[in-house]
Protein backbone atom coordinates (compact mmCIF):
# COMPACT_ATOMS: atom_id res chain seq x y z
CA UNK A 1 0.00 0.00 0.00
CA UNK A 2 3.25 2.28 0.24
CA UNK A 3 3.60 1.96 -3.48
CA UNK A 4 -0.06 2.91 -3.95
CA UNK A 5 -0.51 5.77 -1.97
CA UNK A 6 -2.89 6.71 0.35
CA UNK A 7 -6.41 8.33 -0.50
CA UNK A 8 -6.57 11.78 -0.84
CA UNK A 9 -10.30 11.30 0.64
CA UNK A 10 -13.06 9.22 1.54
CA UNK A 11 -15.31 9.74 -1.26
CA UNK A 12 -16.28 6.69 -2.82
CA UNK A 13 -14.75 7.50 -5.85
CA UNK A 14 -11.16 7.61 -4.43
CA UNK A 15 -11.31 4.96 -2.38
CA UNK A 16 -12.46 2.87 -5.90
CA UNK A 17 -9.42 4.40 -7.60
CA UNK A 18 -6.89 3.43 -4.95
CA UNK A 19 -8.31 -0.26 -4.73
CA UNK A 20 -8.22 -0.24 -8.80
CA UNK A 21 -4.44 0.96 -8.20
CA UNK A 22 -4.24 -1.32 -5.61
CA UNK A 23 -5.37 -3.98 -7.58
CA UNK A 24 -2.46 -3.51 -10.76
CA UNK A 25 0.30 -3.61 -7.64
CA UNK A 26 1.91 -7.49 -7.46
CA UNK A 27 2.35 -7.38 -3.99
CA UNK A 28 -1.39 -6.93 -3.37
CA UNK A 29 -2.18 -10.30 -4.63
CA UNK A 30 0.68 -11.77 -2.81
CA UNK A 31 -0.08 -10.05 0.32
CA UNK A 32 -4.05 -10.57 -0.39
CA UNK A 33 -3.27 -14.62 -1.21
CA UNK A 34 -1.04 -14.90 2.34
CA UNK A 35 -4.19 -13.55 4.10
CA UNK A 36 -6.28 -16.07 2.88
CA UNK A 37 -3.99 -18.77 3.80
CA UNK A 38 -3.78 -17.14 7.39
CA UNK A 39 -7.70 -17.30 7.37
CA UNK A 40 -8.05 -20.64 6.54
CA UNK A 41 -5.13 -21.58 8.65
CA UNK A 42 -6.93 -19.97 11.75
CA UNK A 43 -9.89 -21.69 10.35
CA UNK A 44 -7.73 -25.14 10.82
CA UNK A 45 -6.38 -24.04 14.25
CA UNK A 46 -10.10 -22.97 15.58
CA UNK A 47 -10.96 -26.67 14.88
CA UNK A 48 -8.54 -28.65 17.59
CA UNK A 49 -7.73 -25.73 20.02
CA UNK A 50 -9.58 -23.28 22.09
CA UNK A 51 -10.35 -19.41 20.49
CA UNK A 52 -9.01 -18.25 24.39
CA UNK A 53 -5.68 -19.98 23.20
CA UNK A 54 -5.33 -19.47 19.75
CA UNK A 55 -6.52 -16.06 19.37
CA UNK A 56 -3.97 -14.28 21.41
CA UNK A 57 -1.05 -16.54 19.83
CA UNK A 58 -2.12 -14.94 16.63
CA UNK A 59 -0.76 -11.83 18.43
CA UNK A 60 2.86 -12.80 17.44
CA UNK A 61 2.49 -11.01 14.05
CA UNK A 62 2.98 -8.10 16.02
CA UNK A 63 6.66 -9.52 16.50
CA UNK A 64 6.25 -10.80 12.52
CA UNK A 65 5.15 -7.35 11.68
CA UNK A 66 8.26 -5.70 13.50
CA UNK A 67 10.62 -7.79 12.36
CA UNK A 68 8.80 -7.85 8.39
CA UNK A 69 9.02 -3.81 8.49
CA UNK A 70 12.78 -3.70 9.70
CA UNK A 71 13.91 -6.07 6.94
CA UNK A 72 11.82 -5.40 3.92
CA UNK A 73 10.27 -1.83 4.64
CA UNK A 74 13.27 -0.52 6.07
CA UNK A 75 11.08 0.99 8.99
CA UNK A 76 12.76 2.78 12.41
CA UNK A 77 11.56 0.27 14.87
CA UNK A 78 12.31 2.61 18.14
CA UNK A 79 13.14 1.05 21.84
CA UNK A 80 9.58 1.54 22.95
CA UNK A 81 7.86 -0.41 20.05
CA UNK A 82 10.36 -3.17 20.72
CA UNK A 83 9.51 -3.00 24.72
CA UNK A 84 6.20 -3.58 23.42
CA UNK A 85 6.85 -6.25 20.61
CA UNK A 86 8.78 -7.82 23.25
CA UNK A 87 5.94 -7.90 26.05
CA UNK A 88 3.93 -9.50 23.38
CA UNK A 89 5.90 -12.10 22.66
CA UNK A 90 6.51 -12.60 26.84
CA UNK A 91 2.54 -12.88 26.51
CA UNK A 92 2.34 -15.38 24.31
CA UNK A 93 4.79 -17.72 25.56
CA UNK A 94 2.74 -17.35 28.98
CA UNK A 95 -0.77 -18.18 27.23
CA UNK A 96 1.47 -21.33 25.74
CA UNK A 97 2.18 -22.24 29.46
CA UNK A 98 -0.82 -22.00 30.36
CA UNK A 99 -2.55 -24.26 27.99
CA UNK A 100 -4.72 -27.30 29.31
CA UNK B 1 -16.40 22.79 22.26
CA UNK B 2 -19.38 21.45 20.44
CA UNK B 3 -18.34 20.17 17.43
CA UNK B 4 -15.69 17.63 19.11
CA UNK B 5 -18.36 15.84 21.66
CA UNK B 6 -20.62 14.01 18.54
CA UNK B 7 -16.59 13.00 17.51
CA UNK B 8 -15.74 11.54 20.99
CA UNK B 9 -18.90 9.47 20.93
CA UNK B 10 -18.74 8.40 17.30
CA UNK B 11 -15.35 7.78 18.47
CA UNK B 12 -16.18 5.59 21.35
CA UNK B 13 -19.46 3.92 19.94
CA UNK B 14 -16.81 2.50 17.27
CA UNK B 15 -14.24 1.52 19.34
CA UNK B 16 -17.16 -0.70 21.16
CA UNK B 17 -18.16 -2.21 18.15
CA UNK B 18 -14.59 -3.07 17.62
CA UNK B 19 -13.90 -4.96 20.88
CA UNK B 20 -16.91 -6.73 20.35
CA UNK B 21 -17.23 -7.45 16.70
CA UNK B 22 -13.47 -8.76 16.46
CA UNK B 23 -13.51 -11.24 19.41
CA UNK B 24 -17.30 -12.51 18.63
CA UNK B 25 -16.30 -12.89 15.05
CA UNK B 26 -13.13 -15.13 16.08
CA UNK B 27 -15.47 -17.15 19.13
CA UNK B 28 -18.29 -17.55 16.24
CA UNK B 29 -15.91 -19.19 13.50
CA UNK B 30 -14.18 -21.11 16.44
CA UNK B 31 -17.71 -22.54 17.46
CA UNK B 32 -18.28 -23.31 13.05
CA UNK B 33 -15.41 -25.00 13.48
CA UNK B 34 -15.26 -27.31 16.60
CA UNK B 35 -18.60 -28.27 15.52
CA UNK B 36 -17.16 -29.60 12.16
CA UNK B 37 -14.54 -30.95 13.60
CA UNK B 38 -10.58 -31.31 12.58
CA UNK B 39 -10.42 -30.44 8.51
CA UNK B 40 -10.01 -33.53 6.29
CA UNK B 41 -6.93 -31.88 3.42
CA UNK B 42 -6.75 -35.24 1.63
CA UNK B 43 -7.62 -36.81 -0.80
CA UNK B 44 -8.62 -34.09 -3.04
CA UNK B 45 -13.03 -35.00 -2.72
CA UNK B 46 -12.52 -34.83 1.19
CA UNK B 47 -11.40 -31.00 0.74
CA UNK B 48 -13.92 -30.57 -1.48
CA UNK B 49 -16.15 -32.17 1.69
CA UNK B 50 -14.46 -29.72 4.48
CA UNK B 51 -15.15 -26.70 2.37
CA UNK B 52 -18.43 -27.42 1.85
CA UNK B 53 -19.59 -27.62 5.85
CA UNK B 54 -17.37 -25.21 6.16
CA UNK B 55 -19.76 -22.43 3.74
CA UNK B 56 -22.62 -23.71 5.03
CA UNK B 57 -21.98 -23.60 8.36
CA UNK B 58 -24.40 -20.76 9.89
CA UNK B 59 -21.74 -19.99 12.70
CA UNK B 60 -19.08 -19.89 9.89
CA UNK B 61 -20.59 -17.24 8.37
CA UNK B 62 -21.88 -15.07 11.07
CA UNK B 63 -18.73 -15.30 12.63
CA UNK B 64 -17.08 -13.72 9.09
CA UNK B 65 -20.13 -11.15 8.97
CA UNK B 66 -18.83 -9.95 12.92
CA UNK B 67 -14.93 -10.05 11.51
CA UNK B 68 -16.47 -7.39 8.28
CA UNK B 69 -18.51 -5.17 10.88
CA UNK B 70 -15.00 -5.17 13.20
CA UNK B 71 -12.89 -3.76 9.77
CA UNK B 72 -15.36 -1.63 8.52
CA UNK B 73 -15.16 0.03 12.08
CA UNK B 74 -11.67 -0.52 12.61
CA UNK B 75 -11.32 1.44 8.67
CA UNK B 76 -13.97 4.23 9.72
CA UNK B 77 -12.71 5.46 13.14
CA UNK B 78 -9.35 5.58 11.64
CA UNK B 79 -10.42 8.15 9.11
CA UNK B 80 -10.61 10.84 11.75
CA UNK B 81 -8.86 9.37 15.15
CA UNK B 82 -5.52 8.46 15.81
CA UNK B 83 -3.89 5.14 14.99
CA UNK B 84 -2.33 5.37 18.58
CA UNK B 85 -5.36 6.06 19.98
CA UNK B 86 -7.19 3.35 18.68
CA UNK B 87 -4.60 0.86 19.06
CA UNK B 88 -4.47 0.60 22.55
CA UNK B 89 -7.75 0.30 23.14
CA UNK B 90 -8.63 -2.32 20.47
CA UNK B 91 -6.09 -4.49 22.35
CA UNK B 92 -8.80 -5.29 25.09
CA UNK B 93 -10.25 -7.42 22.26
CA UNK B 94 -7.79 -9.78 23.33
CA UNK B 95 -9.31 -10.02 27.29
CA UNK B 96 -13.05 -10.17 25.41
CA UNK B 97 -12.25 -13.21 23.22
CA UNK B 98 -11.14 -15.22 26.28
CA UNK B 99 -14.43 -14.08 28.43
CA UNK B 100 -16.57 -14.89 25.61
CA UNK B 101 -14.71 -18.32 24.62
CA UNK B 102 -15.56 -18.83 28.54
CA UNK B 103 -19.16 -17.34 28.37
CA UNK B 104 -19.96 -19.32 25.38
CA UNK B 105 -17.95 -22.22 24.27
CA UNK B 106 -17.19 -22.98 28.39
CA UNK B 107 -13.75 -22.92 27.69
CA UNK B 108 -11.59 -23.42 31.16
CA UNK B 109 -8.65 -20.49 31.05
CA UNK B 110 -6.38 -20.74 33.43
CA UNK B 111 -4.89 -18.12 35.75
CA UNK B 112 -1.60 -18.00 33.82
CA UNK B 113 -3.45 -17.83 29.90
CA UNK B 114 -4.97 -14.78 31.91
CA UNK B 115 -1.95 -13.39 32.89
CA UNK B 116 -0.42 -14.12 29.53
CA UNK B 117 -3.35 -12.04 27.96
CA UNK B 118 -3.02 -9.23 30.41
CA UNK B 119 0.53 -9.11 29.17
CA UNK B 120 -0.12 -9.35 25.48
CA UNK B 121 -3.07 -6.25 26.21
CA UNK B 122 0.05 -4.23 27.85
CA UNK B 123 2.41 -4.88 24.88
CA UNK B 124 -0.47 -4.05 22.25
CA UNK B 125 -0.77 -0.73 24.46
CA UNK B 126 2.46 0.28 24.33
CA UNK B 127 3.44 -0.66 20.31
CA UNK B 128 0.50 1.72 19.82
CA UNK B 129 1.41 4.56 21.50
CA UNK B 130 4.45 4.66 19.46
CA UNK B 131 5.24 6.76 16.15
CA UNK B 132 2.93 5.18 13.39
CA UNK B 133 5.06 6.49 10.81
CA UNK B 134 9.14 6.24 10.59
CA UNK B 135 9.66 6.49 6.85
CA UNK B 136 9.41 8.96 4.03
CA UNK B 137 6.77 8.84 1.12
CA UNK B 138 7.83 6.03 -1.62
Amino acid sequence: MKVVGESPSLRPAEVAKVILRALRVPWMWLGGGMMAVAFFSLLGALSIYDVSFVVPVTALSYVAGAFGGVVFLREHVTMQRWLGVLLVAIGVTLVFLGKN
Amino acid sequence: MTRREPLHLKTYLLITVMVIAGPLGNVLLGKGMKHIGEPAMWPPPQLLHTGLNIFTSASIWLGIGSLTTFFVAYMLVLSWADYSFVQPASSLAYGVVALLGYLMLGERVSPLRWAGIAVICLGVFVVGRTNPRTTGQV
